[in-house]
């Protein structure tokens, strides 16, 4: 058969063109090693397994990058579990020593929290430049105040009347407006030990969440002198569900944090900010509250930025086994659209049970990727179901920049590709090379570092914003020279009861310069032009002094 | 996979059918004619049965066959035929397996093998089955069935443009399987393929123009090509055709609130709401059925969740509390569902239960006595006062409670029973003798009046004769160690201590920590020693 030559050679001039497109577009991909155990990480957690399948065992913790010491890198502070009925294994707070080590802080510090943990998330409160940390538990909460000298004061008491209910996540967050951060605190079921204890095909299973019922969140006003009070009537928050991850996000771009709580087997909540710290749920509203197909989803994990750099907050919600994790298109409106399908990231995530997710730029090419933990609540899945596996790898997406996403786990390196019982996940730079890396709290076993190498190669550009009070819902643009203008809106908490570092890094790909603008919560700007990549750049609210 | 497996019965009865009408020679490996006729019976009763669709019965009767006649494939067949109707696809693979080892290379039943498989999601293995059985079936027309089996495992996986390939194969085959035709756009349409999605379900509509599923799938491609208006008006249609299904109403909400109609939008997710309660309460109501509490609090709290407006689904959730022993929880709900329903007597009958376990017996009381005005005909109304007022003391008040219901119903049975048992209590033992012979009267049959009269003959110096014959017929009736206790008592007044040594060891075996037997036991023995 004579094969047409013109067409021929226009078929390969443009497979060649469009390689070459993908190359310039494409910097080198990264991988992932776990360095814990050569970084100084001996953290095991403890789930209190013994053996009854008790439902408080299954849901791990999560873990929290900070810089409590403000030396520059980032610190460390993993949440455990232990004896829900008993005693609880404390956490534990790493220092960065700045060599790619860490120190075990955590009795010189008194952070050491343990009750039976869950989850934590880090704020600046008390406005006094130090971050402190509000940790979850399955029984009372604990806030601890950072005094700035290395050390923390448990003041949960004297500050507030804590949560005392199961939570999971929380997040700080000006809700009102009134310049100093509030706190969201959601709650995951109301267990009752007499429900427990559930069997599929003759064998001991952890129960569904629906078998508990479902709890009101809740929010604290912060007094502004120290103390919070619980004010979550009046806030609107008066809708059940069994939460487990939330992220702050100005999904509306009126100015103000809204709060998307993702909810194990309950429907999933939109709390819309009418501005002055009240609240309206507005999940079905926007086309959030369930799955595509009408179903309650169980949402573990969470987060919200600009994926396609259209200057709207998406939003991402990882989801149980046989459900596909969520990408919701902010479309501007109003309304958020299930792009789950269309951006290929659904399909990869059906046979695994997520957590904890990151949407960054791990390559620094200007898109957002997508990262999720998985890891199942069944340590005997393998006996009762063909396709489920106890550990699981992880699901790493990269942003094609056309609105779809390829996911690249296994071939991210093997701290990406080996199977772990993942639950909270939280991204950072901790060795300030310009790319995310990524801690992983793992169920009943050892900590996950994963270290980006090869994610810098591409440019890069870091904002710290001060003070952190105000870095909390300031909106950051940067634009790099000859590209898009990216956005990043900053807030605590998010993934699963984790929380990441709050400096903004921004991929700039090729490009040698960025100009940036940022907008704080109040009204100011403040702005840089022609940042060089490669480069940490302070950008100060107007009233702070240089 | 739901489509095919509601399609398989069909062709697993094929199978059946063409093993069974084989002639019936010596040299076929499945001719029972060599077993006795009571075999040969069970084989055509368990195919009745599986014709007339009992499949449990034929699953029973084909595991006795397969057990006893492992080698003949109608058994294994027939047994996993049975399993694979009733959805207990390992039971079927099991069979299936069996079968295709005593016949090697029949594609069909290397079909119902893979389909087995795909039913416990061993989808490696299910491929497997469905390509030896196409390799091994030439051209026959089923080869469209396991084509569309290999479609459906890789749409499963998520390998989307493999599933189009094979349902294209499936189609070739068999042009007019709207079922192939639907899959194949749902696969397109995962994969954004938005034009030939819509093709194939207009196709399917052709076929089927209730084809309810693919007039919802060009809803949701109209969507997703900004067309709401058409997305609206199909998500409607879809909602027409299928009201009780909560997608449809769930999508329409979401397309009239984006062409702004606040209005349809809210009347569509109250609909969604409640059909979506609806199942997940019907769903309860199973658990419910088989006093699985857990079970059926797990689904009535999605309904109740789901529709906080929904009553019944408060009120089923409220009983399951209470039946799990959550008292206080059950008492907080059933305030709730009198608060939206407040003479609903039966809810205020289970609150007063909930608030007796919880020893709040003055308001139990109170709710009682509101239920016995509203609604005189519950009898347990009157049973759970006269209990509320024995846990007090008051034993005098629990036999007034007997005797208003009583007064209400002269023939409720159970009533005179409760009364003559508070009676003797009372130490009214010629009334309390009345009360039982009363019931007996009324329910011959029942065991516990007949042992309550013969405790009450026995223990008062009564005709033993008539006592011996009551608790007799009480253990024919519930052979419990207190009856036989009653009985083996009654045997030792009579003298009869072989009966009563045997009659009070079968009690002490079947209880031996119950204090009652142990004492009669330690008295019969006593008596029998010199």
């Amino acid at each position: 058969m004579k094969i047409p030559s013109v067409p021929t050679r226009a078929v390969a001039t443009a497979c060649l063109l469009w390689t070459t497109l993908i190359a310039v577009r494409a910097p080198a991909w990264p991988t992932f090693t776990d360095v814990a155990a050569e970084a100084g990480i001996s953290f095991l957690h403890e789930n209190g397994a013994a053996g009854l399948r008790l439902f408080p065992e299954s849901v791990g913790s999560g873990c929290v990058f900070f810089d409590y010491d403000r030396d520059g890198w980032l610190d460390l502070y993993l949440v455990n579990g232990g004896d829900f009925k008993g005693e609880g294994a404390p956490n534990r707070l790493y220092r960065n020593l700045g060599d790619g080590t860490f120190e075990d802080v955590t009795l010189l510090s008194g952070a050491g929290d343990t009750g039976f943990g869950v989850g934590a998330c880090a704020g600046d409160y008390d406005g006094d430049g130090w971050e402190d940390l509000y940790v979850c538990n399955y029984a009372e909460d604990a806030l601890y105040r950072n005094l700035g000298d290395g050390t923390f004061e448990d003041v949960r008491h004297s500050a507030m009347r804590p949560e005392s209910r199961w939570s999971s996540s929380a997040a700080f967050l000006d809700a009102d407006g009134d310049g100093d951060l509030d706190l969201c605190v959601v709650t995951y079921a109301d267990y009752v030990e007499t429900r427990d204890g559930c069997e599929t095909r003759g064998m001991r299973v952890f129960c569904g969440p629906e078998t508990f019922d479902s709890q009101t969140d809740t929010l604290f006003r912060n007094n502004g002198d120290g103390t919070f009070t619980d004010v979550s009537a009046e806030a609107g928050f008066r809708f059940g569900g069994r939460g487990l991850a939330l992220v702050c996000a100005d999904y509306d771009d009126d100015g103000d944090s809204d709060i998307f709580i993702a909810n194990d087997m309950s429907q999933d909540f939109l709390y819309q900010n009418r501005g002055d710290g009240r609240f309206d749920e507005v999940a079905f509203l926007t086309g959030m509250a369930l799955s595509e197909d009408g179903t309650m989803g169980n949402g573990m994990g969470a987060d919200a930025a600009d994926v396609d750099n259209d200057g709207k907050l998406d939003i991402f919600i990882t989801n149980f086994q046989d459900q596909v994790n969520t990408l919701y298109h902010n479309d501007g409106d109003g309304f958020f659209t299930d792009v789950s399908y269309p951006s290929e990231t659904a399909v990869a995530s059906l046979p695994l049970l997520a957590w904890g997710c990151a949407l960054a730029d791990f390559d620094n090419d200007g898109f957002r990727d997508i990262f999720v933990a998985n890891g199942h609540i069944h340590d005997n899945i393998e006996e009762f179901d063909d396709i489920g596996t106890y550990a699981q790898r992880k699901l790493l997406y990269r942003n094609l920049g056309d609105g779809r996403f390829e996911e690249r786990g296994a071939e991210s390196g093997r701290g990406m590709a080996d199977a772990r019982v993942s639950r909270g996940a939280a991204i950072g730079d901790y060795d300030n090379d310009g790319d995310y890396d990524i801690v992983v709290n793992n169920v009943g076993g050892s900590a996950s570092l994963l270290r980006n190498d090869g994610g810098s190669a591409a440019g890069w550009l870091r904002v710290v914003l001060d003070p952190p009070t105000l870095a909390v819902g300031a909106r950051v643009w940067v634009t790099p020279a000859g590209g898009t203008t990216l956005l990043y809106e900053g807030h605590t908490g998010g993934s699963y009861a984790s929380h990441g570092d709050t400096r903004p890094l921004f991929g700039l790909g090729e490009a040698s310069t960025a100009a940036l603008r940022v907008e704080w919560p109040d009204g100011a700007a403040s702005a840089s032009e022609d940042a060089r990549a490669g480069a940490t750049v302070t950008l100060r609210h107007p009233t702070q002094a240089e | 996979m739901s489509v095919l497996a509601r399609a398989a019965p069909a062709w697993i009865l094929c199978v059946l059918c063409a093993l069974a009408v084989r002639p019936s020679g010596a040299a076929e490996p499945w001719d029972t004619s060599a077993y006795p006729p009571a075999t040969q019976r069970k084989f055509q009763q368990a195919e009745k049965l599986f014709r007339d669709g009992d499949h449990a019965a034929s699953l029973a009767l084909y595991q006795e066959l397969a057990q006893k006649h492992p080698e003949l494939p109608p058994a294994q067949i027939g047994l996993a035929a049975s399993a694979s109707r009733l959805g207990r696809y390992a039971e079927a693979a099991s069979g299936y397996e069996a079968a295709v080892r005593l016949l090697p290379d029949d594609p069909l039943l290397e079909g119902e093998l893979a389909d087995a498989y795909r039913g416990v999601k061993r989808y490696d293995d299910a491929e497997a089955w469905y390509l030896r059985a196409l390799a091994n079936s030439g051209d026959a027309p089923h080869r469209t069935r396991w084509h569309f089996g290999l479609g459906l495992i890789d749409s499963a996986a998520g390998r989307y443009p493999e599933a189009v390939g094979h349902y294209t194969d499936a189609l070739a085959i068999n042009p007019t399987l709207p079922i192939a035709r639907h899959n194949m756009g749902v696969a397109l349409l995962r994969m954004n393929r938005l034009e030939e999605a819509d093709a194939a379900f207009v196709d399917a509509l052709s076929a089927n123009p209730e084809n309810v599923r693919a007039v919802f799938s060009r809803g949701q491609i109209a969507a997703r090509n900004g067309d709401r208006g058409l997305a609206a008006e199909l998500y409607a249609r879809a909602a027409d055709l299928r009201p009780d299904e909560p997608t449809f109403h769930h999508a329409h909400a979401q397309m009239l609130l984006r062409l702004g109609d606040a209005g349809g939008a809210d009347a569509a997710l109250g609909r969604y709401r409640s059909t979506k309660a609806a199942q997940y309460r019907a769903e309860g109501r199973e658990f419910m059925a088989q006093e699985q509490w857990v079970d059926a609090l797990a689904h009535l709290n999605k309904a109740y969740e789901t529709d906080p407006t929904d009553i019944d689904s408060l009120t089923d959730r409220a009983y399951s509390l209470l039946r799990s022993g959550e008292s206080e929880l059950a008492r907080r709900e059933y305030e709730r569902v009198l608060a939206a329903r407040p003479g609903a007597a039966r809810a205020m009958f289970h609150l007063a239960v909930a608030l007796y376990h919880l020893q709040r017996h003055d308001e139990a009381e109170t709710r009682l006595l509101t239920v016995i005005a509203d609604a005189p005909d519950m009898p347990e109304s009157y049973r759970q006062l006269a209990w509320v007022r024995r846990a007090q003391g008051d034993l005098s008040g629990a036999e007034d409670a007997f005797t208003m219901g009583l007064a209400r119903n002269s023939k409720w049975a159970p009533g005179y029973w409760w009364r003559g048992s508070v009676r003797r209590q009372l130490g009214a033992e010629s009334d309390a003798e009345a009360d039982f012979r009363r019931a007996i009267q009324l329910t011959p049959d029942a065991p516990f009046p007949r042992e309550s009269l013969a405790r009450l003959l026995l223990e008062t110096g009564g005709d033993l004769a008539e006592a011996r014959k009551h608790a007799a017929s009480a253990v024919r009736k519930v052979p419990s160690p207190q009856h036989r206790v009653t009985l083996a008592l009654i045997y030792d007044a009579l003298g009869l201590s072989a009966d009563a040594g045997a009659e009070i060891e079968r009690a002490y075996s079947e209880a031996p920590s119950d204090e009652r037997v142990a004492a009669a036991r330690e008295r019969i023995a006593a008596r029998g020693r010199p």
